[in-house]
């Protein structure tokens, strides 16, 4: 029996599929698009193709978009998901993930290997994937180009936490013709320090701190959020599929 | 999570009106008499027409034939009864 | 034949805008309250008061105002209701619930000012509501900065008596508000042309009771472990209380407290086993506002129980019925409203206690502390009570919302997280 994720988030969706040992047999991703029920079905197909026949295995949904699934035999919420799936790819049962997602980030206090508290943003995406994505495109850079280069730069802070008036501070930084990579800071700055902002109002202790996400990858995002919180802060290649993970554990 | 168990528009939903609330409240009475279920509903506006009154009572598919038979026999006043696709959708979420 | 379009007219109303929310009422009723299976019979009574909320207690009362009796809109649990009655007045509550009075309240206040207040104001203003016209004087209350500026600004438009609310519970403060009350018993002595008597006085405070005690019944059923009803219904039931005859409604609920005991003796519920039982604590849901209850009871959880304005703290604690004259019944009074716990006063352990108390009474799974945007004191107390909650093992979420729909499927997702996390 296999068991299929699938993580329908608002930028990329994420399947992932498992066998009853919880062993990872395959993750793929695939951008969201503007059409969940869309997306729901060339997943179908690509599981399909890869001889995952969805009718076959059990299949959970989770994510924003988790009730766009049709062929889903339930639904769970991307909290719980998480919480499972970072779980079994750190090998934890006490741990603190922080989700840095498309439009809402999430920080999950685990503890035994349950959900014991979370907080999640509100509606506004200071914070998110999202402002990442849009100072990125205003800097004519794709997002992970943008964490990679704040590396090398410094000592610039964006000080609006609403996107679109972040976006015209970093237009007005662009034409005072500060540096790229002093922006790209800024930017990566903001983001981070919201982040830790909600990350604070959960009591962690002494919880290795986890970072999954589609922000994972890059290595920048987890120095600086370390940096923040005054822990290490780790991730993993699996971290972005986290939510997709854990929905098909949900299912076993 | 537990679905809401969910009617569909293949459902259909009768709704008796009434020229005024007086006439609505005593069927609705009848009807409790007889134990034939009904309940009391605000008029949906595509259905109300001219009539000014806000209430209606809603009846389900399966007890129609029975609220029919006992109005062909208390002859209760009522306006009109209206057959239309269920619109009740617990999951539309948009509040007034 | 009722012809409330007339009705209204004569209120000096705007049809045209009121209408767009009669328009959207029938089918956000249905969604929320006609989709739910097996409900209580004695609802009916509260279906018919929606289907014609604008029409049938408005025209009783301006059948009331014909025969000489005046109309106090209230905004708050701590107006004495008791007062107006024994001077043959009426209350009606006036507290508006819908994002569709919001914007008429933007015109004249700051975007920060919290839904309750934008809508109230809103509501009056845009002449969108019959309440809000016929109240012949509008009562407010000093319980937070929001709604005392709020007051100045409907003072201009209709006649306003504020009354000035203690902020400590030092013994002081109590003779304060008996002081208060014996004013605004001055003040509705010379509205209504009718002195306030011990013995009058004394009859408003039994029927007050009598309602609180009803209201209470309805309440104490859904102690039950087999819910007999779910808590949109009993909100709805509580929000309607504002508004109705309190003999009517003490009636009413107490046919529905029959109905339920008969439930719970027959085990009889209208939530399948185990689903998780939900105490909800924190700012006024203002009819028509059943947002939340929605959401939680279409994500596998049921609402047992409301420490809210528009819940626990209209009803508990009763007024002293023993006192002979009007300086006894005046502390009397003060006493029984002093002991409710809002968020205006400090320190507030009170309400901490109430919550904790609250969720063992009706064993609640897990805790929502609601808070409607832009009330400072509800969202900084936020902090006390979460941190009692977890301290007892309770979980407990925090959650900010306004009237609006649109962060509805975010807070399905925490809702529903919530949930999943009590296991």
């Amino acid at each position: 029996m296999h068991y299929i994720g699938i993580d329908i988030g608002s930028t990329s969706a994420k399947t992932a599929v498992l066998d009853e040992n919880k062993n990872i047999l395959e993750v793929f991703a695939q951008p969201t698009g503007w059409s969940s029920i869309d997306t729901a079905e060339s997943i179908g197909k690509n599981l399909r193709e890869k001889g995952f026949a969805p009718e076959e295995c059990k299949v959970v949904s989770t994510g924003y978009g988790r009730v766009a699934v049709p062929f889903s035999d339930k639904t769970v919420t991307e909290i719980t998901c998480h919480a499972k799936g970072a779980s079994l790819i750190f090998g934890l049962e006490d741990l603190l993930v922080v989700d840095i997602g498309g439009q809402d980030t999430k920080v999950i206090l685990i503890e035994n290997g349950f959900v014991k508290d979370f907080v999640m943003n509100d509606k506004c995406s200071a914070g998110t994937g999202r402002f990442l994505e849009v100072m990125a495109n205003t800097l004519a850079m794709r997002p992970d180009e943008l964490c990679t280069l704040a590396k090398s730069g410094g000592n610039t802070s964006i000080s609006s936490l609403c996107t679109v008036f972040a976006e015209s501070e970093v237009i007005s930084l662009i034409g005072r013709g500060e540096k790229k990579e002093n922006i790209a800071f800024g930017v990566v700055d903001s983001i981070i320090k919201k982040v830790a902002i909600q990350a604070n109002r959960l009591p962690a202790g002494s919880k290795q701190a986890v970072l999954t996400g589609g922000l994972c990858e890059c290595d920048y995002i987890c120095e600086a959020l370390s940096r923040e919180l005054k822990t290490e802060v780790i991730t993993d290649k699996n971290a972005r599929f986290a939510g997709a993970i854990g929905a098909a554990l949900c299912g076993m | 999570m537990t679905e809401e168990k969910r009617r569909t528009e293949k459902d259909r939903n009768y709704y008796i009106l009434f020229e005024n609330y007086t006439h609505g409240l005593a069927l609705d009475k009848i009807l409790k008499e007889e134990g034939i279920p009904a309940r009391i509903a605000p008029t949906p506006r595509s259905i109300q027409g001219e009539l000014s009154c806000g209430m209606s009572l809603l009846v389900l598919e399966k007890d129609i034939a029975a609220v029919r038979e006992c109005i062909e026999r208390r002859k209760p006043k009522y306006y009109s009864i209206v057959e239309m696709e269920c619109q009740i959708n617990p999951n539309r979420n948009v509040f007034c | 034949m009722s012809d409330y379009v007339k009705m209204w007219e004569d209120l000096g109303m705007d049809l045209e805008t009121h209408d767009q929310l009669c328009q959207v009422l029938p089918t956000a009723f249905g969604d929320v309250y006609l989709s739910q299976e097996n409900r209580p019979e004695g609802m009916g009574f509260w279906d018919f008061v929606v289907s014609e909320i604008h029409g049938i207690r408005p025209s009783e009362l301006i059948e009331a105002q014909k025969n000489g009796q005046k109309v106090f809109g209230t905004f708050c649990v701590y107006v004495p209701d008791e007062v107006v009655i024994a001077a043959n007045g009426i209350v009606t509550g006036l507290c508006g619930g819908s994002q569709f009075w919001v914007p008429g309240g933007e015109k004249v206040l700051p975007k920060n000012t919290c839904p309750l207040i934008k809508a109230s104001v809103g509501a009056r203003l845009d002449r969108t509501c019959p309440f809000f016209r016929i109240a012949d004087m509008y009562v407010g209350e000093t319980t937070c900065d929001g709604k005392k500026k709020a007051y100045e600004i409907l003072a201009e438009d209709v006649p306003v008596h504020v009354m000035d609310m203690p902020q400590m519970k030092r013994a002081e403060d109590y003779d304060k508000w008996a002081h208060e009350i014996e004013l605004f018993a001055g003040v509705v002595e010379e509205q209504t042309g009718n002195k306030v008597t011990p013995e009058k006085l004394a009859e408003a405070i039994k029927i007050i009771n009598n309602k609180r005690k009803a209201l209470k019944r309805v309440y104490d059923a859904r102690k039950a472990d087999k819910l007999p009803i779910s808590g949109k219904d009993a909100l709805l039931m509580m929000q309607i209380a504002f508004f109705d005859d309190p003999v009517r409604c003490a009636e009413m609920c107490n046919k529905l407290a029959d109905e339920l005991d008969q439930r719970i003796a027959d085990g009889v519920s209208v939530f399948p086993e185990g689903t998780k039982r939900i105490l909800l604590t924190g700012t006024p849901l203002a009819i028509p506002n059943w947002k939340l209850h929605h959401i939680i009871e279409t994500s596998g959880a049921a609402v047992v129980c409301e420490e809210m304005c528009t819940g626990t703290r209209y009803f508990e604690n009763l007024v002293d019925e023993t006192q002979t004259t009007l300086e006894g019944q005046y502390k009397a009074l003060a006493d029984r409203y002093m002991k409710n716990n809002c968020a205006c006063f400090t320190p507030n352990e009170g309400r901490i206690d109430d919550i904790i108390r609250l969720a063992k009474e009706y064993k609640a799974d897990g805790v929502i502390d609601v808070n409607l945007k832009f009330c400072s004191i509800y969202d900084t107390e936020g902090f006390f009570v979460e941190r009692a909650l977890k301290e007892a093992g309770i979980p407990v979420l925090g959650i900010e919302t306004d009237y609006t729909d649109s962060d509805a499927e975010q807070l399905k997702t925490r809702i529903e997280a919530f949930i999943e996390m009590l296991g």
